[in-house]
């Protein structure tokens, strides 16, 4: 599908975010599961494939529904566009860095 | 081609409806610091045990419990509200009707959420007034 130019940022924050319904229904699940847990049942639960896959799942997805909402609100908000290009940068890249950190670290405790 | 991608405020008359149009924004950038905070403390189970715990019973426990369930309201009411904002996308429900009932429907929704939330969340005998 091509879509013209501008629609990728509407297209895709609305695709992911249908996406985010169930998945995020599931982390509200999950956060009741671990209330007033300690560490160690929240990893044992965390080693499951399907809570781990999901939990990475999740990530993924916030990550770039977050970046895609975030760089919509500083398009709107900031007129100078060197700013708006920067902003836009440093929001992927503390995404991207604390959402790949996040993975690695679960995907590593399933692997374990 | 820089142009805003929605209605600037300061030509535009706030309403009821375009209350919750900003809040669905303030909400998305609120959880953005919710969902971070969050991650940190189940990363936080991975590294250092000992602080999970501290950070549970932090003030009494009641900050820890206060924070999930600001984390519960704010994404009860961006899920509801994003259910509505993609049935506008999806070419429907533009009559003014329809907006301004939807809009008190899902406050409504948010209050019930909310209302769960705090039954499941809020644990007084988790709470430590003098510690």
């Amino acid at each position: 599908m091509t879509l013209p130019h501008g629609a990728y940022q509407w297209f895709w924050t609305r695709s992911v975010g249908v996406l985010l319904i169930p998945v995020g229904i599931w982390f509200l699940w999950f956060l009741a599961q671990i209330k007033n847990k300690d560490p160690a049942y929240i990893l044992n639960i965390l080693q499951n494939p399907f809570e781990g896959f999901m939990l990475i799942f999740l990530i993924c997805l916030f990550g770039v529904h977050s970046y895609l909402g975030l760089k919509e609100v500083t398009i709107d908000y900031i007129t100078n566009s060197r700013t708006q290009t920067v902003l836009s940068w440093v929001w992927l890249i503390f995404l991207i860095t604390t959402s790949g950190f996040l993975i690695l670290m679960v995907g590593r405790n399933i692997a374990l | 081609m820089r142009r805003p991608l929605s209605p600037h405020l300061q030509v535009y008359k706030l309403q009821f409806t375009s209350g919750l149009s900003i809040f669905h924004r303030i909400s998305g950038v609120c959880l953005i610091a919710f969902m971070m905070l969050g991650f940190a403390y189940i990363a936080l189970a991975y590294f250092d045990k000992t602080m999970f715990i501290r950070i549970q019973k932090y003030a009494g426990g009641w900050v820890y419990q206060v924070y999930w369930w600001k984390f519960h309201t704010f994404f009860s009411y961006h899920l509801f509200n994003g259910i509505r904002h993609i049935y506008w996308d999806l070419g429907k429900g533009y009559h003014i009707d329809f907006v301004e009932k939807s809009a008190n429907i899902i406050l409504l929704l948010t209050m019930i959420s909310s209302f769960i939330g705090a039954v499941y969340i809020f644990d007084p005998s988790q709470w430590r007034l003098f510690s």
